[in-house]
């Protein structure tokens, strides 16, 4: 055993030490010979034949080397060796071939590499939490919504307080708050996260520690966590920062803790600054704070009996509306993954297979074209004795060398070129400082790698062993153009790669209509040129109703003054957006308690925003003329055929005093998937408690520019005003869907670069075919034909293969294209305009990528190819 | 008529160069070679060159040692000597050698006489 451990190692080394061991084996069979020689000699025999005999009786000089060689080292790993250095030169000298096919193969690993990076976490990785299958959001469902991500503060309270089936709870609030660091301001996510958070979730900050139980106490919790990013940009990541202080709210808060470089946190629980959460309920609004909450399950309750006993909770004593209000609610659970649509990252998923098949059957078919190429070559090595194996084994050095050339560009890729685009598409700036090379991408790349030099190899391989290669010493000269089945089997692989670029293309296409659709659609009012700006004020700086009205009454002529503005109105934070803050609740005539979307805004409000009255009057700024305006939906679910005008009812919020309807308004969809829901707008000072924000009207969307205008002049009013945001309405209106534009980013890219492929793919076997016809081209001619027979000949077999791929890609676009459908807006993935589209731009390509090669094919000179021969 | 040179036998070259070894001390490639042929009476068909295949294979065994010396009429040549490792080896493979061959006669002297060929 031992010796043969001593064999491996000395042959191992023998590979190392070849040259040395060559020269001495070469002395020694020398001097062996010439011992021999001189035996001979002393025989008798004379020196020619002595020396003829010495060279018998050693059985030739090379074979005893070659033996020797077989016993000393691996043979079979030197040949690979000269296979490798074969293939390097063979490669090298055919440059365009060796480019081409790297620059598919980066291009199909990279870009999938890249995709892979994008959805891994979503689609095949569980969340990066501990023991992610009992951690569930806990949110609600009513009558306006089927699923909202939050619950309110004394929720919360009651069931930490009143259950046991959950063992742990995560929870967060979010604010955005003024901190200053060094003197510097900026506006930053607080979160306030709760004692348990950082444990549920797994978060261990890579600096400093986490929140201590004494510190959620009032007075206690002038303690921060910073994340990652945070300490980058505005401590330039000095490792001295822990007990660094910052002014969070005027307040003077130490640094305790850095989170680490990308920390994954659940969706909502991403902020720069947290704080301990101490929960606390101002019983004037005691659905304030929001709460994001997940809940780890204690072992043995099954999720159903979690919610049901979230559900049985008793609540405190709260206002009658306010009851009534939660009445509607049912608590319920949510995978914390199913907020991020894991649909969309299927899509980019497809898309990046499609990419890396279409890069792959590319590299192939130029694989093939090039054993076709050198069938002289390869026969004259099978005639010489060379074995078929030989052959198999240097095309598959070639294709294994040239995709581990390409992984290595991806790998430098992923290092460098990754973050920066990852920061580009997400538009998350953590990703920019980060590398992208992980033990999941390495492994990706390899696999990727691997699958691509198998498949490069494959049908070439395949092909060789079907012998079509053979018969290439007499065909080479003589035959015109490449063997049938050759031929047939390329054209079949372009046909699969223009059928996989019409799905690609098909998914984008279906994207762009939807978006088409979107901005297009009918939002009740017309968002161009709607800004909104939204005003917190800072912890401690607490206005009464009156003082608060004031300040947003100066606050709006202040920003009428800016160039551009025609028209300011405040109101509180749901402008044209709906959701649970502007919910009101009504105590009708009946005695029947009703929630509505309530908007509390000024009397212009309707003239900014541009909404259509469609009966009656807006109701006055006078104060006292309780008039409320209420919308389409609403008159119609409450009031039937019956006028609204003149009904009335109270409003919980604003006391006890009787409402009159004085107008319908159209309906506004608060996001472009929802329904309009019913809607009340009164007086900004009926319920002034929650104004926080303007509406600005221009001509059109401002510029990038216009967001420092309005800060400045808001700073110039008031330096402790904080502007949480300043967007336009359509940016509003986008950010509902995120998700959608996300994953058209990405397929926009795939699709084009796959388009690209495959154009570039049909135009490579039209030129080759063309090329390897010449002969007969030429013959056809002298035979009488016109030139523009063999165009129209070439540019038939083009379009035939292109016809052939786009038929078979739309059946396959049909099939996939119905995981998109949740991502559409108002599009049928069978809409017969998009395959049409795709079906022109297709073939328009392929008369593109025809029409040169066609071109030469008529203007084939005879005499030339004859002289040629 | 002379009896025909026997091929020789899978795997009893390696066996034959450290007896040789053995009982002649360190000796050169040739040597061992010009050895075997005499003490076989040359009824061996030995393939010179294959020594050297032999050699290497039990050097790398450590079996035997190689060292470059000046041979008897003054020139450089290649010494071969056992190692201990190798005395050892010999004994176990000289072992082995007779129960086989032992086993192959029992084998064949029990055959029917007239069926022999």
């Amino acid at each position: 055993m031992i010796a043969a451990l001593f064999r491996l190692v000395a042959r191992s080394r023998a590979l190392i030490t070849k040259r040395a061991l060559d020269e001495d084996l070469n002395e020694e069979l020398a001097h062996h010979l010439e011992l021999l020689t001189e035996d001979n000699l002393k025989a008798g025999m004379a020196p020619e034949e002595a020396r003829r005999q010495a060279c018998i009786a050693m059985g030739g000089l090379e074979q005893a080397r070659e033996l020797h060689r077989e016993a000393r080292g691996f043979v079979w790993l030197e040949q690979i060796g000269k296979d490798i250095a074969f293939a390097t030169r063979s490669l090298c000298r055919a440059r365009g071939f060796t480019l081409t096919v790297l620059t598919m193969l980066v291009l199909g690993i990279g870009i999938s590499t890249f995709v892979f990076n994008l959805t891994a976490w979503i689609l095949i990785f569980d969340q990066p939490y501990p023991h992610p299958d009992q951690l569930w959001l806990i949110g609600f469902k009513d009558k306006h919504s089927p699923s909202n991500p939050f619950r309110s503060t004394i929720q919360f309270q009651a069931y930490q307080e009143q259950t046991t089936v959950f063992s742990e709870y995560a929870a967060v609030t979010r604010d955005v708050a003024n901190v200053v660091v060094d003197g510097e301001p900026v506006v930053v996510n607080l979160l306030g996260a709760s004692i348990d958070c950082f444990h549920t979730l797994g978060i261990m900050p890579v600096l400093g520690r986490g929140f201590r139980p004494e510190e959620y106490r009032p007075g206690a919790d002038n303690v921060v966590v910073i994340s990652d990013l945070f300490w980058r940009k505005y401590f330039h990541a000095a490792p001295d920062v822990l007990g660094r202080q910052v002014l969070v709210n005027q307040q003077t808060c130490t640094v305790i803790g850095v989170l680490k470089l990308g920390q994954p946190v659940p969706q909502s629980f991403d902020g720069e600054v947290y704080r301990p959460f101490i929960p606390v309920v101002d019983p004037l609004s005691p659905f304030m704070p929001a709460v994001f909450v997940i809940g780890r399950l204690a072992p043995t309750v099954s999720p159903e009996q979690a919610r049901a006993a979230l559900a049985a909770v008793n609540l405190p004593t709260l206002p009658p509306w306010a009851t009534a209000f939660l009445a509607e609610q049912e608590p319920i659970l949510i995978r914390p993954t199913d907020i991020a649509r894991p649909e969309t990252y299927w899509v980019m998923a497809i898309a990046g297979i499609l990419l890396y098949s279409i890069a792959c059957l590319n590299a192939m078919n130029l694989m093939l074209v090039r054993l076709v190429g050198r069938r002289q070559e390869l026969s004259i090595r099978l005639a010489l004795g060379g074995t078929r194996w030989q052959i198999v084994r240097l095309l598959t050095i070639e294709s294994l060398g040239l995709a581990l050339v390409a992984s290595v560009f991806v790998i430098a890729a992923a290092h460098w070129l990754f973050p920066p685009l990852f920061a580009l598409i997400t538009g998350s700036e953590v990703a920019r400082f980060g590398s992208a090379l992980t033990v999941s991408t390495l492994v990706c790349i390899a696999i990727l790698t691997l699958i691509a030099s198998v498949t490069v190899a494959l049908v070439p391989v395949w092909r060789l062993m079907k012998s079509e290669i053979t018969p290439g010493l007499k065909d080479g000269s003589a035959a015109a153009g490449e063997g049938r089945g050759v031929a047939r089997l390329r054209t079949s692989l372009v046909i699969f790669q223009a059928a996989l670029a019409v799905v690609l293309l098909a998914g984008t296409g279906l994207m762009v209509r939807s978006f088409e659709r979107l901005h297009r659609a009918d939002l009740g009012f017309n968002p161009a040129g709607k800004v909104k700006v939204t005003i917190s004020l800072p912890r401690g700086y607490d206005l009464g109703p009156e003082a608060r009205l004031q300040l947003f009454e100066r606050l709006q002529l202040r920003l009428a003054k800016i160039p551009g503005v025609r028209a300011v109105s405040f109101g509180q934070d749901t402008l044209l957006e709906g959701g649970f803050w502007g919910t009101a609740q009504l105590l009708m005539a009946d005695g029947t308690y009703r929630s509505v979307a309530g908007n509390f805004v000024t009397a212009d409000y309707w003239k900014t925003a541009g909404l259509t009255l469609k009966k009656g009057q807006w109701f006055s700024s006078k104060r006292g003329e309780y008039g409320v305006v209420i919308n389409e939906t609403f008159a119609k679910a409450r009031f039937g055929d019956e006028d609204p005008i003149g009904k009335s009812f109270k409003l919980l919020v604003s006391g006890d005093f009787m409402h009159q309807v004085v107008g319908v308004v159209g309906d506004v969809k608060e996001t472009v998937r929802s329904t309009p829901g019913m809607r009340i707008y009164s007086a900004e000072w009926v319920y002034p408690l929650n104004i926080s924000t303007l509406l600005l009207r221009l001509d059109h969307d401002p510029g990038k520019e216009f967001a420092g205008l309005v800060r400045h002049a808001i700073y110039a009013l008031d330096p402790k005003l904080i502007v949480s945001q300043v967007v336009t309405i359509n940016e509003v209106v986008g950010n509902g869907m995120w998700a959608e534009k996300y994953a058209f980013r990405i397929l926009k890219v795939l699709t084009i670069v796959a388009f690209a492929l495959a154009v570039a793919g049909l135009f490579a076997v039209i030129v080759y075919t063309v090329e390897s016809r010449m002969k007969e081209f030429g013959v056809r001619l002298a035979l009488g034909a016109q030139p523009a027979n063999l165009h129209r000949l070439v540019m038939k077999r083009g379009l035939t293969t292109a016809t052939v791929g786009i038929a078979i890609g739309i059946a396959g676009a049909l099939g996939l294209t119905r995981f998109m459908q949740s991502l559409l807006f108002e599009t049928s993935p069978y809409d017969p305009l998009v395959y049409a589209a795709v079906a022109i731009i297709l073939l328009a390509a392929a008369v593109a990528a025809c029409w040169l090669p066609a071109r030469r094919a008529a203007r084939v000179d005879i005499t030339r190819l004859l002289r040629a021969e | 008529m002379a009896a025909e040179k026997l091929d020789l036998l899978q795997g009893t070259l390696d066996l034959m160069v450290l007896q040789t070894l053995a009982t002649m001390g360190p000796m050169h490639g040739y040597g061992i070679a010009r050895r075997i042929e005499q003490v076989s009476a040359d009824a061996l068909i030995l393939n010179q060159g294959t020594i050297y295949a032999a050699l290497v294979r039990l050097q790398q065994g450590k079996w035997i040692d190689a060292e470059w010396s000046a041979s008897d009429n003054n020139r450089k040549a290649k010494y071969y000597s056992l190692t201990a490792s190798g005395k050892r080896r010999l004994v176990t493979e000289t072992k082995n050698w007779e129960r086989m061959a032992d086993v192959v006669r029992k084998i064949l002297t029990s055959l029917p006489g007239e069926e022999a060929p």
